[in-house]
C-alpha cells in the first residue's frame, strides 16, 4: 500500500469565461520512507497540489489517501515546511519548536527530550532562546524543518523550502536536510523548480508540465546516500531533468521566464542563481 | 550572510545615540537631545509670562506662578482628588467596557469576511455620529446619573479598539494559521498563540488612542 495516495485530484479557479483549470485528473502514489520531489516551471500547480495534499485548500474533484485514509483539512499527521518558515516571530527556537508537540499533549518529559534531540539533529543546541529575527536564514530553515518533524509525521511536505536562500547556503543545507532525512526516514514530497536540489535529495522526481499540472516525467534517482554531486551519473539525471522540464514549459520558456523573475521578486528573493535563469531560458 | 546582517542592523540600532552623545559631548545638539524637555518647558514659560505681561490682565492671561500656585493648591485639596478619582474611575470603565466590545468583536471581524459584512453597516453608521449628538439621547436613555459620561467614554473608545484589533487580525499572514493547523492546534490555542501575540501590537495602538479620546470626552 502507498503512504501517500493522490487521485484524479482536479482544481480550477475563477468563474465564467476566465475559468483556469490549474491541476486536471493529477494522480501519484509516494511509497512509506520514499522522498518525491514534485518539479515543474512556475505556474504549473505543483505548489496548489502540495496545498491540496495539506489540507489548506480543498480540491475540487479527487481524494488524497494517507496510508489509506481520506484526508480532510489539515492536521499533525502531515507537516509542512513553508518557503517563508512561518516560525512564530513572538516565541524563540524552544517555544517554536515545543508548538506542535503541546498541541498534542505530549507529556512533558517526552516533549523535553524530543525537543533536545532535534535540537542536536539540527546543530541549534545552545540556540534555543534567540527569536527567529535573530537567526540566519539557514538556522530558520532548520527550525522549521524539525518543528514540522516534531510530532512524526507520516509525511513531510515541503514547499520551496530553500527557495528564499541564496545559492552557496542552499548547497550547504541540502546536504544537512538530506543528513536529518537519513536519520529521521521520513516519507517526503518536496515542491521545487531547482534542478539540482531535485536531484540531490529526491529517490524519486516528477516532472509536472504547464496546463492542468499533468506528470510528463517520473524518473528514479538510483544513486547512493549521502549523495556526491561530482559523479558522472548525477550529472547525467541532472541532464535528463533539464530536458524533462524544457519539454514541461513547451514554447513557454521566455514567458515562464518573467514569472520566474516576478515570483522572485514579490519573494523578495535573493537575484536568481545561474541555474534558475538557464533553466528558464532553456524554453526559448 | 543573514547573520552578520542581522548583526549590523543590532549594532546599528545600539550605536548611533551612543555616538550621538560622544560626538556632541558639551555641543549644543548633544545638550538639546539630553535637555529637550526642560528647553521645551522653558520655552513655553517664557512665552506665557511674555504673552501675561502684555495683556496684563488676570482674566484674559493669568502669569505662570499665579497657574502654579492655583494648581498645587488644587493638588492638596482634597475635593479636588476625589473628583480626579471619580473621573479616572469613569474612564477606566468606559475604557473596559470598549475593549470587552471592541475586541473581541474585531477579532471576528477580522477573521471572518461574512462576520465583517454583516457588521460593517452598523458599525460603519454608528461611527460617523458626532460624539455631542449621543448627549441628549444618552441623558433620555441613562438619566443625569454616570450613565451617559460612561456610554459617551465607551463609545469613543470603541472604534479605535475595533478598527486596530480588525487591521490586526486582517494583516496576520495565513502562513501562521496555515502552520499552526498543520501542527494540530485547535481554535482556541490559534486565538492564544497565534491571534493575540501577532495582533496585539495593533490592539495596544488602538487602546492607546481609546485611552485619550476618553480623557478628552469624559469632560
Amino acid at each position: 500500500m502507498s503512504k501517500l495516495e493522490i487521485k484524479g485530484v482536479s482544481k480550477q479557479f475563477g468563474a465564467g469565461d476566465t475559468v483556469h483549470r490549474v491541476l486536471d485528473d493529477v494522480g501519484m502514489r509516494i511509497a512509506e520512507g520514499e522522498f518525491v520531489t514534485l518539479l515543474g516551471p512556475s505556474g504549473c500547480g505543483k505548489t496548489t497540489l502540495l496545498t491540496i495534499v495539506a489540507g489548506f485548500q480543498h480540491a475540487d474533484e479527487g481524494v488524497v489517501l494517507l496510508s489509506g485514509n481520506v484526508t480532510d483539512g489539515p492536521g499533525p499527521d502531515r507537516g509542512f515546511v513553508f518557503q517563508s518558515y512561518a516560525l512564530f516571530p513572538w516565541m524563540n527556537v524552544r517555544d517554536n519548536v515545543l508548538f506542535p508537540m503541546r498541541q498534542v499533549a505530549m507529556s512533558a518529559e517526552d516533549q523535553e527530550r524530543r525537543l533536545a534531540e532535534l535540537l542536536a539533529l539540527a546543530h541549534l543546541s545552545g540556540k534555543e532562546h534567540l527569536y527567529p529575527h535573530q537567526l540566519s536564514g539557514g538556522m530558520k530553515q532548520r527550525t522549521a524543518l524539525v518543528r514540522a518533524l516534531a510530532c512524526s509525521p507520516e509525511v513531510l511536505l515541503m514547499d520551496e523550502p530553500l527557495g528564499a536562500l541564496d545559492y552557496q547556503m542552499r548547497m550547504l543545507l541540502q546536504g544537512e536536510l538530506e543528513a536529518i532525512f537519513m536519520r529521521e526516514r521520513v516519507t517526503v514530497l518536496m515542491v521545487t523548480h531547482d534542478v539540482e536540489e531535485a536531484v540531490f535529495l529526491s529517490d524519486r522526481v516528477l516532472v509536472m508540465g504547464l496546463g492542468g499540472g499533468r506528470i510528463v516525467r517520473d524518473l528514479k534517482i538510483d544513486l547512493p546516500r549521502p549523495r556526491q554531486r561530482k559523479s558522472e551519473r548525477y550529472h547525467h539525471y541532472k541532464d535528463v531533468l533539464t530536458d524533462a522540464l524544457r519539454d514541461a514549459m513547451g514554447g513557454a520558456g521566455l514567458e515562464a521566464l518573467e514569472r520566474l523573475e516576478m515570483g522572485a521578486a514579490q519573494a523578495e528573493l535573493p537575484p536568481l542563481s545561474v541555474e534558475e535563469i538557464e533553466v528558464g531560458m532553456m524554453g526559448q | 550572510m543573514e547573520a552578520s546582517r542581522g548583526a549590523v542592523r543590532r549594532s546599528a540600532g545600539v550605536t548611533p545615540p551612543q555616538a550621538r552623545g560622544k560626538q556632541a559631548n558639551g555641543g549644543f545638539l548633544g545638550w538639546v537631545s539630553r535637555q529637550q524637555w526642560i528647553l521645551s518647558v522653558g520655552v513655553i514659560l517664557i512665552v506665557w509670562q511674555l504673552a501675561a505681561a502684555h495683556y496684563d490682565a488676570e482674566i484674559i492671561l493669568p502669569y505662570p506662578a499665579a497657574t502654579l500656585k492655583a494648581l498645587a493648591a488644587a493638588l492638596v485639596d482634597p475635593e479636588t482628588l476625589i473628583n480626579l478619582g471619580i473621573t479616572l474611575g469613569r474612564v477606566l470603565t468606559g475604557f473596559a467596557y470598549a475593549l470587552i466590545i471592541g475586541v473581541p468583536l474585531g477579532m471576528a471581524m477580522g477573521a471572518s469576511k461574512k462576520v465583517r459584512r454583516v457588521v460593517s453597516p452598523i458599525v460603519d453608521s454608528v461611527r460617523q455620529v458626532p460624539i455631542m449628538a449621543w448627549v441628549p439621547l444618552t441623558i433620555v436613555w441613562f438619566g443625569l446619573g454616570d450613565g451617559p459620561t460612561l456610554f459617551l467614554i465607551t463609545m469613543v473608545g470603541v472604534f479605535p479598539i475595533l478598527l486596530s484589533t480588525i487591521a490586526g487580525v486582517d494583516n496576520i499572514s495565513p502562513d501562521f494559521f496555515h502552520a499552526a493547523r498543520s501542527m494540530g492546534a485547535s481554535k482556541g490555542s490559534i486565538i492564544k498563540n497565534v491571534v493575540i501575540p501577532a495582533a496585539g501590537p495593533d490592539i495596544l495602538t488602538g487602546a492607546r488612542l481609546a485611552m485619550s479620546a476618553g480623557w478628552m470626552s469624559v469632560i
